[in-house]
């Protein structure tokens, strides 16, 4: 009896001091040592007196496959990462909870009762200027000019690579594949992820590497070289948005739901320009200058959801037009 | 000689192969259960992965074909090359042994349009059009492992040739090359099958280095698809009937193989070695661009060591990846180790009572080859899931692990652990020797160098290893060769070459320590 009482008297600070804990599930470099993660994670902990948990997958598209695998015994709150290609697939699981943070005055039109988003981009080609001196201005351009190799991702890996895919139906429509066909010999190589492309594109693998709009601003605010620069194609850019949601059977609601009103928010938004290389989805032209000068923002094309069956028709289309 | 007679100790030996056979069992009606309760079962269509399997198998084909001729031929002129036979075999062993991802890493380095070959092509102002990213690269680097494989197999074979013969040979005026044609080929190529399968069966299990080399959605194999169903479409049911079918087609070409053989033999140990063979011309030009073919890799050493950053050793992420690797192979080697002694004593003590059931234990050790590692990480990732993830990830990578290594353990011990085991047993039984004395005192000392030998290779095998945690790595568990692949893939390339170089310097010392170990005891 007295040494439960001990126990109880050596414990409670302990239980005093215990904190809160949110567990987030995130893809590797959202949460490395060079991303946001850290950054948001010090912010959010300031005000919220819990502890930040990161869990991390490989990849974006690792995330909500590892959640529908394991119905989230794991015990995640909320899955930070998802892009909108697989939006309509996680609602179709049934693995999110709807959540009651407005959307509204966001720099892009948002409105969805289960996701939030936290950034966005364009996808483009990232070129060398001291090695290609004429860049295509379009994707037929592109086409044409076979001395051009290209480094893209695999679709059924990256959603990169998928946003490519994505990019070209939304031009080419029932002639995606005819394309595909056409800049096949161009492609040197097909990597997994995107950052595996687009390093060796640094390595001098190609000409062009499929990437984001977005990148060239790390090459002149991070290493100070302009020479990378993005390609603007005149039929518009694919765009990809970033969301996260709360998964259904979290642990702390109260706390997950106020992560994602703290994501609507300087605090978090401002760390996203330079950590994840993206454009905030708070209007930050101001604070971040120097960031929306570096990558300015193309022509964009309608944003598309798309469902199962339309992914899987462009990554077929994709399959079937690749011969080598 | 018929009454199999057991003691408690025979029991207690007997568990560790029972406790297999359980888990082996439950997990195949676990997975039986999910199959039959999938509602998405008749949604797999087989013939549209028609492709995926012809690519495999024809990979795997040309791979091992290559692998074969040009392991003879290098063995042949190793031999003929009349250098010290331990260093060769030890050199041909630690390549077959080396990290995939080394040797991936390495042959990007050296032939990709920015590496090496392509700066001095440049200088010599010829055109350089190699894709690394492609077949040849799949091929070349699958090749390079079982090339080692083969040639090492080979290689001993030769110097284990009777001097005797070749004595005769020389006075009756025949050239060697000659009476290989004549009369050596069956004495060289005798136990080439079990060689040939382990050969193809480790062309067919290359996913690291497809994944990492694929350029194209057409080089695609069924273990990178599996892996794209576990991954990034939750498929389990797609990972486990791709499995199950690459299983069943290695099978097939297996079987008729596997039926006639009833211990494997892979590597003969050296014997009295036989070296007046006169040396044919060029021979020496020829040993060194075989030792320049298996060097190409080792090249990202220098690389590795011109980027020493000790900063990079003290993160969190490295000591966590380091100890975690270590872990799984101590862990895999344990587990692989008694389960190896204790179906090896069930295969002797069937064989001591003249019963074929010796044939059951071998196949049910000897499927776990054919198994793909990741087909098996789908099927446990589900027997976990119903379990209620009791089953951490390091348990999981290091069982998976030590399934791929114990049919290694087995092949590889089987001939000298079942040696003389008839007149063993006679004296057992006439001087009631218990299972457990005769385990411990008679043959754990018989088997003792081949033992450290063939441990210290599935250790660096599974130090090395890149498959099955692919799939159940997260923030707390990664390994070094997932440590080094993802600091590959942030473009942190001289880190990853770094701490690539420290680890193949680490797995080279631990290959020494045996045997340093076995000089110490000759000593003594």
């Amino acid at each position: 009896m007295n040494f439960k009482i001990i126990l109880i008297i050596l414990l409670l600070p302990f239980g005093a001091v215990a904190k809160e804990e949110l567990k987030i599930f995130t893809y590797g470099s959202f949460n490395s040592d060079w991303g946001p993660g850290p950054n948001i994670e010090k912010e959010f902990e300031s005000i919220c007196n819990c502890d930040l948990i990161w869990n991390t997958a490989d990849s974006s598209g690792a995330l909500l496959s590892r959640v529908k695998l394991t119905n989230n015994k794991e015990g995640y709150d909320i899955l930070l990462g998802l892009d909108d290609s697989l939006v309509d697939e996680a609602k179709k699981n049934d693995l999110f909870l709807k959540h009651s943070v407005n959307t509204n005055g966001l720099d892009i039109d948002w409105s969805d009762e289960y996701f939030t988003p936290f950034d966005y981009g364009y996808f483009s080609f990232i070129y060398d200027s001291e090695k290609l001196n004429q860049p295509p201005k379009s994707f037929n351009e592109l086409a044409e000019r076979d001395e051009i190799s290209i480094i893209i991702m695999d679709p059924r890996y990256s959603t990169p690579g998928l946003g490519l895919a994505k990019w070209i139906n939304q031009i080419y429509k029932d002639d995606a594949s005819n394309f595909w066909s056409k800049i096949q010999d161009q492609i040197v190589i097909t990597s997994k992820s995107w950052s595996d492309g687009y390093g060796l594109f640094l390595e001098g693998e190609s000409d062009l590497v499929l990437s984001y709009t977005t990148s060239p601003a790390y090459h002149s605010l991070i290493e100070d070289s302009q020479k990378y620069k993005s390609l603007n194609f005149e039929e518009g850019h694919a765009s990809q948005i970033e969301v996260m949601g709360i998964l259904k059977n979290a642990s702390n609601l109260d706390l997950a739901k106020s992560f994602l009103e703290f994501s609507l928010t300087n605090g978090f938004q401002q760390h996203i320009p330079q950590g994840n290389w993206m454009y905030p989805v708070l209007n930050l032209k101001e604070t971040q200058k120097d960031f929306y000068d570096a990558a300015p923002l193309p022509v964009s094309l309608d944003q598309v959801f798309p469902s199962s069956t339309e992914k899987d028709t462009w990554i077929a289309n994709w399959e079937n037009s690749i011969i080598d | 000689m018929t009454n199999l007679y057991l003691d408690k100790g025979a029991y207690f030996i007997r568990l560790p192969y029972l406790v297999y056979l359980f888990f082996i069992i439950t997990l195949f009606i676990t997975t039986l259960y999910f199959l039959s309760n999938a509602d998405n079962f008749s949604d797999f269509k087989f013939f549209s992965y028609f492709n995926t399997i012809k690519f495999t198998f024809f990979q795997a084909f040309l791979a091992c074909s290559i692998s074969s001729i040009a392991g003879f031929i290098f063995g042949l002129i190793l031999y003929l090359s009349n250098k010290n036979p331990k260093v060769i075999s030890s050199l041909l062993n630690f390549c077959f042994i080396l990290p995939v991802i080394f040797v991936s890493f390495g042959s990007i380095f050296f032939y990709s349009s920015n590496g090496i070959l392509s700066v001095i092509f440049h200088w010599l102002s010829v055109d350089y059009n190699v894709n690394v990213f492609s077949l040849k690269g799949i091929i070349y680097v699958t090749s390079y492992f079982n090339i080692a494989f083969n040639a090492n197999f080979f290689y001993r074979k030769l110097i284990n040739i009777p001097e005797n013969y070749i004595k005769v040979l020389q006075s009756n005026g025949i050239s060697f090359l000659k009476s290989i044609k004549l009369q050596l080929k069956n004495f060289i190529f005798s136990g080439y099958s079990s060689v040939l399968i382990l050969s193809f069966i480790f062309c067919i299990g290359n996913f690291t280095i497809v994944y990492i080399l694929s350029g194209s959605p057409n080089l695609t194999t069924i273990e990178l698809a599996i892996y794209q169903s576990i991954i990034f479409d939750a498929d389990l049911m797609r990972a486990i009937l791709l499995g199950m079918t690459q299983l069943i087609i290695i099978m097939v070409i297996s079987l008729s193989l596997i039926s006639k053989t009833n211990t494997f033999s892979t590597f003969a140990s050296f014997k009295k070695s036989y070296h007046n063979i006169d040396k044919p011309i060029f021979i020496d030009y020829f040993f060194w661009i075989i030792i320049a073919y298996f060097s190409i890799p080792f090249i990202v050493l220098i690389k590795g060591i011109f980027s020493f950053n000790l900063q990079s050793l003290l993160t969190v992420n490295f000591l966590n990846s380091f100890l975690n690797s270590l872990l799984v192979s101590i862990i895999s080697l344990t587990i692989s180790s008694i389960l190896t002694l204790s179906s090896l004593n069930i295969y002797r003590s069937f064989l001591d009572n003249n019963s074929s059931f010796h044939k059951i234990i071998f196949i049910s050790i000897a499927i776990l080859l054919f198994v793909p590692s990741l087909s098996l990480s789908a099927m446990i990732f589900y027997f976990n899931f119903q379990l209620n993830f009791i089953f951490k990830s390091i348990w999981i990578v290091s069982i998976i692990n030590s399934f791929f290594i114990t049919p290694i353990m087995f092949i590889f011990l089987s001939s000298k652990f079942i040696e003389n085991h008839n007149s063993e047993y006679r004296n057992t039984l006439l001087f009631n020797i218990k299972s457990l004395t005769r385990l411990i005192k008679i043959d754990l000392p018989k088997i003792r160098n081949e033992f450290l030998l063939v441990s210290t290779t599935v250790f660096v095998l599974s130090l090395g290893d890149l498959t099955s945690v692919t799939i159940f790595n997260n923030s707390s568990f990664k390994t070094i060769p997932l440590y080094i692949s993802q600091l590959y893939s942030n473009y942190r390339y001289n880190d990853a070459f770094f701490i690539l170089s420290l680890f193949i310097i680490f797995i080279f010392l631990i290959m020494n320590l045996p045997t340093l170990l076995l000089q110490k005891n000759a000593k003594n």
